[in-house]
This record gives structure tokens, C-alpha cells and sequence, in this order.
């Protein structure tokens, strides 16, 4: 009985030091890190996700952007420019990322990313299509 | 800091299932550290190592980069004095093998006095960019560079050519195949140079021109074969991370007490390793750091001036003289040409080898590391441009610890 108490008291005392540290790296990583998200006017469903798998930081490396309507249709013909870098350290985005193609089925690949570090980075994306342009900033930790 | 160990676990397993954090770097060193890092520190002084430094990237707008008889040749070149106007400089002269490749000098001596510090060459090879400004693209784009400057070996192509042809011509055929045809050059001939100079090169025809160029791109070829050999050498540093965060043990001795409390200073408070990260502690990229211009020299725009320049550059990896398939260049077709970010940005050096090569910065302003951890932690306006850095706030024991580290590396 006296081993079942321990027992317990030892996986309890596991259990809270795993929240307590999952708490705390929660506390320091800050950004939501979701890779999929609606555009700051509402317009458009966007998501991320690098082209290939695994994905390797510090080479070049395809991403893909997907746009959807709120609806969930497809958005294709938009016109995306890329930006963004680091906020932690002041600079921006190594390279020049560039959009390849209209966007067939809504999905955009993106060519030319780079990140040079490890660290919080930012992608920024504007967003020029006919139903009208907005904005969407992604957090990542890489 | 068994909790440590289960944070960092939990974390791992959290990021990638996101499936973003999946660098070579977690397979060489799994395991979690025992000193005082915190989690994102630890991880990021792990990756130090130089066991993940592989081999140098292969380089497709250089066909004999790695052909070691053309390695052989480059190295001859590298030391061979003839190639400047004078007799008595070559690339040897100011990037001095015994002492990491650089001359100690706060400005490059040749035949006159270089606007700037002499660079390191061990572990060059590993740079998407080349020159304090990155204003060439490849290791033998580089390498024409000095052979027409008039400060260094203030040479010129067709001269270079035609030596080349009297005194190599048995090691280039074997590397290069046959020359292409070079009669009717004159003695000296450049598109930059005095105007007699300039005056000869205008005079060719666009073949002689090309046969020149082609010629003159192999000489940096063969070069460029030679420099990538060129590695930093392991440390002490290196034996330290790989007993603290891998399986080897008994090597943690390695580095004293203020050393490790100055590498974690390093990956921690100081943010130095945000951009002195991976096995050669650099990112390789370009950042304004509010290091001062040195009075007398001309204005200094760093990153901001070199963009122009390497993409009008006939030499670059997309011109007529690289080996590169089409598709590739992925850096130059992917420039980042931002000019917020380019003022008075220079490239992040390698620290490998820091405490034997001063005086420090690109035009070699700080004499002691001292002095240079002091810049960071003041983290002055810069002259122009914005500097990236914020004051550190370290007090009189971190900076010792710092400076430290700095010589032990
Ligand atoms: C007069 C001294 C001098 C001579 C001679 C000289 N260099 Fe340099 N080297 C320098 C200086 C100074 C720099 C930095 C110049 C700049 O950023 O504008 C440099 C930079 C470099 C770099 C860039 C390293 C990096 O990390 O980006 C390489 C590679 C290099 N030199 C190779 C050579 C080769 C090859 C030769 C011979 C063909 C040569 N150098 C001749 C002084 C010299
Ligand atoms: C924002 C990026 C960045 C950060 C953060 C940073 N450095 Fe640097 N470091 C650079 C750049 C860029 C240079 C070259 C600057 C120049 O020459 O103008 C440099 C140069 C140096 C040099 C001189 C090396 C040489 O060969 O001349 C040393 C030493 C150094 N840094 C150490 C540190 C230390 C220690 C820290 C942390 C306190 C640190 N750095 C933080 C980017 C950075
Ligand atoms: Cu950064």
C-alpha cells in the first residue's frame, strides 16, 4: 500500500514537473506558431507549410502558400509578395522569396526562403488578389 | 536538472511535430545539457560543434572544384608572386598560412594599403557570399578580384593570361583542357587600370575578350579549388561540447569555470550566438553592428553598395564564365536587395581561431577582444544605417567571462 502511494506520489510529482515545464516553455515561446490562419481583414484562409520534407533550415527551401476564400474555395491569379525576419534581433528575411506561378488549386509555391538562424522568425505575406488584398504574418520558431 | 532534461524533451517533441526542427545538427548531439544553459541556449551552443561542419558545399559555377589536380595548381598560384605587378605580392603575402590565413594587420598591405582587414580563409569555402560586403558570389569570382586591384596585385587579365600561358601551360591543359586562342594580345589589357589599360582591352575583339575572360575565370577556378581544403582546426571548445552535450566523457575539464560561464553568456545573455551560430559561428549573412568608420578612409556603405556590384559582376554565377546549370544561383536569383537592412552591414566573421588573428572588425577598429565585447555591451547608434544590437548590460565579471571564451576559441 505504502509502495501504491509513493508510487502515485511519484508520477503526480512527474506529471506536475512536466506541466510546470511545459508552462514555462509555453511562457517564453510567446507567437502563436500556427501555420494556418485568416488574413487580418478576414478575407482569406491562409496556410503555410514548407515544400518538402524534412525540412532543413539554412538552405534554400520551397514553401507552399495555400489561399482559400472564408468559404474554403480555392483562391487562384493572386499576386503574393513576401517579407518578414526577425523581430527578436531587427533584421529582416536573408533573401528575397518570390512567388512562382498563379496558384493552381490555391496552392503557391513560393521559392528563395532561407533562414539563416535559429530563432523566432516572422513570414509576412500581402495578399493581391481580385477579391481584394490583406495581410497575414506568420510566427515561426525555427 | 533532471526537469531540464524533460523540458527540452517535451519542447523537442513539440516542435517537431510541427515538423519544422529537423537540422543535422539534433542528430550529432541528442543529448541534453548538464551545465547551467537554459534550454534554448544549450541547444543552440550544441550546435557549435565542429563534428557538423561536413564537407565544404560543392559550388556547381566551378567545374574543377573539386579536382585535386586542380587544387594542386590553385595552390601554386595562391603562392606565386609573379602574378602581381610588382614581383613581389601574391595572395600568400597578405593571407599568411601560420597564422589563420590573414596578415594581423588592420588594413591589407600589396603593393598599396586596402581599405580594409585582411580576411581568414579557413573555412571560407562554407560562405554563400565572399568580401566583408559579400560583393562576389563564389570562392573563384573572388579570387580575380585581388589580381586586378590596384592596391593588391594590381595586375591585369591579359598580362595574367599570357604568364600563365608561358609558365603554367602543362598544369592548366591538364586541368582546363586546350587554351583557347590567345594570339595577338598585347602586353596589358583590362577593362579597368590605367587608360593604356583600358585602351588595349577596348581594342580586341569580342572573341579575344572572351577567350581572356574564359582564361582568367580558370585561373580563380583552380584557386578556388585550392581554398576550399582550408578548414578550421578542432579546439578545445570542441572537445568541451562534445563531452557536455554528447556521450563522451571526461573531456568537460576542458574548458576552465569562467570559460563555460562565458560560453553561456555567449549562447544566453550576450546574443552573440544569434548571429555567431553553428560550427563556424557565423550566419554568414550581413548585419549592421554600429562598429565605427575609421577616419580618413572613404565612406564605407558595407552590404548597401556591394548589391550593384555582384549582380553587374560578368563573373557571377549566372554570367557567361560560371559552370552553373541553369536553375541554380538560387542566392544571386534570390538577393535580398532591402536597402533598410544593407547600410553599413558587414558579414558576420567566423570566430573559430578569434584570439590569435587581431585586430578585429572590417577595418580592423578594435584592437582587443576586450575592447570589441565592450562595443557589444554599450551597443552604440551606428554611424549610418541602424544597428541591430541593443546594450547588453553586462557587468565587469560577464565581460571577463566573455573575453574568456572569446580566447578559447
Ligand atoms: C593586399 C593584401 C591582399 C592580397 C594580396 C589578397 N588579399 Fe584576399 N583579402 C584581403 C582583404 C583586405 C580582404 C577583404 C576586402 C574587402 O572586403 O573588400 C580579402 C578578402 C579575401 C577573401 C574573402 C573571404 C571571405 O570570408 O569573404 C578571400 C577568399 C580572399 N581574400 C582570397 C584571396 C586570394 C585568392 C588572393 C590572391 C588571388 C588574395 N586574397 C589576395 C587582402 C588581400
Ligand atoms: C547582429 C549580429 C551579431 C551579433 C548579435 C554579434 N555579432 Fe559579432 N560580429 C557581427 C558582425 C556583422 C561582425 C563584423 C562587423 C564589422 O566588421 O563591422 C562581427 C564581428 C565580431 C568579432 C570580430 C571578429 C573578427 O574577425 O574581426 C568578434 C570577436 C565578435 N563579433 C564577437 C561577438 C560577441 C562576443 C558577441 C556577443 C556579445 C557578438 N559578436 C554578437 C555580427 C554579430
Ligand atoms: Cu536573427
Amino acid at each position: 500500500m505504502a509502495k501504491r502511494v509513493g508510487v502515485a506520489l511519484v508520477s503526480g510529482v512527474a506529471v506536475l514537473l512536466a506541466g510546470w515545464a511545459l508552462w514555462v516553455r509555453s511562457g517564453d515561446a510567446g507567437p502563436d506558431l500556427a501555420l494556418s490562419k485568416t488574413s487580418d481583414a478576414g478575407l482569406y484562409q491562409v496556410a503555410i507549410a514548407p515544400a518538402s520534407q524534412p525540412f532543413h533550415r539554412e538552405v534554400f527551401h520551397d514553401w507552399n502558400v495555400t489561399l482559400r476564400t472564408k468559404a474554403g474555395q480555392p483562391v487562384e491569379g493572386a499576386r503574393l509578395t513576401l517579407g518578414g525576419g526577425m523581430p527578436g534581433h531587427g533584421h529582416g528575411l536573408p533573401t528575397q522569396p518570390q512567388q512562382k506561378g498563379d496558384g493552381v488549386g490555391g496552392v503557391y509555391e513560393i521559392d528563395g526562403f532561407k533562414f539563416s538562424m535559429a530563432g523566432h522568425w516572422v513570414i509576412d505575406i500581402v495578399i493581391d488578389a481580385p477579391a481584394g488584398a490583406d495581410h497575414v504574418a506568420f510566427d515561426l520558431q525555427l | 536538472m533532471m526537469w531540464r532534461r524533460g523540458a527540452i524533451l517535451l519542447a523537442c517533441l513539440l516542435v517537431t511535430a510541427q515538423g519544422l526542427r529537423a537540422d543535422p545538427a539534433d542528430e550529432v548531439l541528442p543529448a541534453g545539457p548538464d551545465d547551467g544553459f537554459t534550454q534554448d541556449a544549450a541547444d543552440l551552443a550544441s550546435r557549435l560543434v565542429i563534428n557538423s561542419l561536413g564537407l565544404a558545399p560543392d559550388d556547381p559555377s566551378n567545374r574543377v572544384y573539386d579536382d585535386p589536380k586542380a587544387a594542386v595548381f590553385g595552390e601554386a598560384l595562391f603562392h606565386d608572386a609573379r602574378m602581381s605587378a610588382t614581383g613581389t605580392v601574391s595572395c600568400a603575402s597578405c593571407h599568411m598560412a601560420g597564422i589563420g590565413f590573414q596578415d594581423g594587420l588592420p588594413l591589407g598591405q600589396g603593393i598599396g594599403t586596402a581599405n580594409r582587414r585582411t580576411m581568414p580563409l579557413e573555412g571560407v569555402a562554407w560562405n554563400a557570399w565572399f568580401f566583408w560586403d559579400g560583393r562576389k558570389d563564389s570562392l573563384w569570382s573572388q579570387a580575380l578580384g585581388p589580381l586586378e586591384n590596384p592596391v593588391e596585385h594590381g595586375s591585369n587579365r591579359v598580362r595574367l593570361v599570357r604568364f600563365l600561358q608561358e609558365t603554367y601551360a602543362d598544369d592548366y591543359r591538364a586541368v582546363f583542357g586546350a587554351f583557347p586562342d590567345l594570339s595577338g594580345l598585347p602586353e596589358d589589357g583590362a577593362p579597368t587600370g590605367d587608360a593604356a589599360t583600358r585602351r588595349n582591352w577596348e581594342a580586341l575583339t569580342d572573341a579575344q575578350r572572351h577567350a581572356v575572360n574564359t582564361v582568367f575565370a580558370d585561373i580563380g577556378k583552380a584557386i578556388a579549388a585550392y581554398e576550399r581544403q582550408l578548414k578550421p582546426k578542432e579546439t578545445r571548445l570542441d572537445f568541451y561540447l562534445r563531452a557536455t552535450f554528447g556521450a563522451m566523457e571526461g573531456a568537460r575539464d576542458q574548458l576552465s569555470e569562467e570559460e563555460i560561464a562565458g560560453l553561456e553568456i555567449f549562447a544566453g545573455k550576450g546574443r552573440c550566438i544569434s548571429c555567431h551560430q553553428g560550427p563556424r559561428m557565423t550566419d554568414g549573412f550581413f548585419h549592421n553592428t554600429g562598429v565605427p568608420p575609421v577616419a580618413g578612409l572613404p565612406p564605407d556603405n558595407g552590404r548597401l553598395d556591394a548589391i550593384a556590384l555582384v549582380e553587374a559582376d560578368p563573373f557571377n554565377c549566372l554570367g557567361p564564365y560560371s559552370d552553373a546549370p541553369a536553375g541554380s544561383c538560387e542566392e544571386l536569383r534570390f538577393l535580398q536587395r532591402d536597402p533598410k537592412a544593407l547600410a553599413r552591414a558587414f558579414k558576420t566573421p567566423s570566430l573559430r581561431g578569434v584570439s590569435l588573428r587581431p585586430p578585429y572588425m572590417h577595418a580592423g577598429q578594435f584592437g582587443t577582444l576586450e575592447e570589441v565585447v565592450r562595443h557589444y555591451n554599450a551597443a552604440p547608434k551606428a554611424a549610418v544605417g541602424t544597428s541591430e544590437l541593443r546594450p547588453l548590460d553586462l557587468d565587469e565579471a560577464e565581460i571577463k567571462a566573455l573575453v574568456a571564451l572569446l580566447e578559447a576559441l
